[in-house]
């Protein structure tokens, strides 16, 4: 075959190859063009956790004078799992009277400063951010 | 075949011959022209959304601080095709209710999704979504154990 006629057909071959990839392109085209979005307000829903309430503390041990810093308490609790981010601590010098604040935790032991030498009640509850959760049924201590 | 200058001819006709039929039939499917269509395109329907019971979450639950919770929503497709939901993104303020107290402030988010899930023709779906919403710090201490309503819009594709 002479030189012309080889030029000749591969121009043709790749006329060809050319015209089925611009009618492939297009019918692509065709078919992105075809879909349609369509977008309309709904509602979704989510639920938050209530925080539980811890087991009764129990005191491991406990120092009840004034010797080496003063008076504290070693305490663990239970919580039913998933532990929330903190838990709070409170005091309080009489049975089921007024607490205070004695220190947080971030796992379910802790060693906490006592009022004083005399019988002292501890409570736990748990938190997360603003939320509280129920405190705990109180443990005497010393 | 003995003659060598026939072979080639056949051959190289045979090629041309094949290429231009195959140019020509495509450009016949590709070729383009003026005219009036008669067929009419129906109106593709919005999505709508139904409600979700506090019940249907048993994890996944959102506290001040934690870690990403599950959302859920209900989606109904009114198209007599199926559709894909393409895409959840929050358009509002979330409201909080049934928790222990006042929920106000719910420190409710939500995070845009693209679950891809396909809704029958005329058919519903509740989509379950991971770690779609999260919860800051300002919540509101009434807001434990609420059930949060978080304003959507749902885009679908056909």
């Amino acid at each position: 075959m002479s030189a012309p006629r080889v030029v000749f057909a591969a121009a043709m071959v790749a006329a060809a190859w050319t015209t089925v990839i611009t009618g492939l392109v297009a019918v692509g085209a065709a078919k992105a063009e075809a879909a349609w979005l369509k977008s309309g307000p709904g509602t979704g829903y989510a639920a938050g956790l209530k925080l539980q309430t811890p087991g009764q503390p129990t005191v491991d041990s406990a120092k009840c004078n004034s010797s080496n810093g003063g008076p504290s308490a070693q305490l663990h609790w239970t919580y039913p799992a998933p532990l929330p981010p903190g838990f709070e601590l409170f005091t309080a010098t009489a049975q089921g009277g007024p607490v205070s604040l004695a220190a947080t935790s971030t796992t379910t032991s802790a060693t906490i400063p006592l009022p004083g030498n005399n019988k002292v009640y501890v409570s736990v509850r748990a938190a997360a951010g603003a939320w509280k959760g129920t405190r705990s049924t109180e443990v005497a201590a010393c | 075949m003995k003659n060598p200058t026939l072979r080639r001819v056949l051959v190289v006709t045979t090629v041309v011959g094949a290429t231009l039929g195959g140019g020509i039939a495509v450009a016949a499917w590709t070729s383009s022209g003026s005219g009036a269509a008669n067929a009419k395109a129906g109106t593709a329907a919005a999505p709508t959304t139904g409600t979700v019971a506090a019940s249907a979450f048993t994890s996944g639950l959102l506290y001040p601080g934690g870690p990403a919770g599950d959302a859920k929503i209900f989606v109904a497709n009114p198209n007599p095709y199926p559709v894909k939901v393409t895409g959840i993104a929050g358009n509002g303020t979330p409201t909080g209710s049934g928790g222990t107290g006042t929920c106000t402030t719910t420190g409710v988010s939500w995070t845009a999704q693209a679950p891809n899930t396909t809704v029958a023709a005329n058919g519903s779906t509740t989509l379950t979504l991971s770690n779609a919403v999260t919860m800051s710090t300002a919540s509101d201490d009434g807001c434990q154990g609420a059930l949060f309503a978080i304003p959507v819009t749902v885009t679908v594709s056909s």
